[in-house]
């Protein structure tokens, strides 16, 4: 296994496990409970798990060096951009009734942008930086 | 920035990952300092010139 996969998967897996499952038991729990106080209680479950997942990323960004934080924060950078325009985009479709946009979407247009952004930033410094692309020039 | 890293690494025989483990950095980074494709921080740069007994100004320089 990659070595970084596996450093994220013992730094991030428990939290990332913890909250894929708490949103599908928050999910299924919610169908079978009465609207109300309860079941808003209910969907809040996967909360405290989302405050452990991210502060898990935060100190992984931290314990890594400065070069990883730096290529980390200007991903975080670019997502945020990204997503602001996506977001601020669809809200104004949406004052002009073009169409709906469920709070979801919002989620998912994050999450989306997240993986853009790692995807361009990551390319960038390998293929036009150069700077993961010397493997053989380690001695 | 240019700097003498590549050389003062060589001389001592040691590799990238070996001088990237005594400075508590990635491999990466030492690539990218030594190719000058990163400036590395100020006490990334102060650690490297301890290590190397060496003034900063000897191993970076700035002209570049």
């Amino acid at each position: 296994m990659n070595p970084q996969l596996r450093r994220y998967i013992a730094d991030c897996g428990p939290a990332s496990l913890t909250f894929f499952a708490s949103v599908i038991g928050a999910m299924l729990l919610a169908k079978r409970v009465e609207p109300g106080l309860v079941r808003l209680l209910v969907c809040l479950i996967p909360l405290p798990s989302v405050l452990w997942l991210a502060w898990a990323e935060i100190s992984r960004l931290r314990r890594r060096d400065e070069l990883r934080q730096r290529i980390e924060v200007e991903a975080i950078a670019i997502a945020f951009a990204m997503s602001f325009v996506i977001v601020v985009t669809l809200t104004f479709l949406e004052l002009g009734n073009a169409f709906s946009v469920q709070v979801s979407t919002v989620s998912l247009v994050m999450a989306a942008c997240w993986v853009a952004a790692q995807i361009i930033v990551r390319t960038r410094f390998r293929y036009w930086c150069g700077i993961f692309g010397n493997p053989t020039d380690s001695n | 920035m240019n700097n003498h890293l590549r050389q003062l690494r060589a001389d001592r025989g040691w590799s990238q990952g070996d001088l990237a483990e005594q400075l508590n950095v990635s491999r990466q980074t030492i690539n990218a300092i030594e190719t000058g494709k990163y400036d590395p921080s100020l006490p990334l740069a102060f650690l490297i010139a301890k290590l190397f007994k060496q003034p900063i100004e000897k191993i970076f320089d700035p002209a570049a």
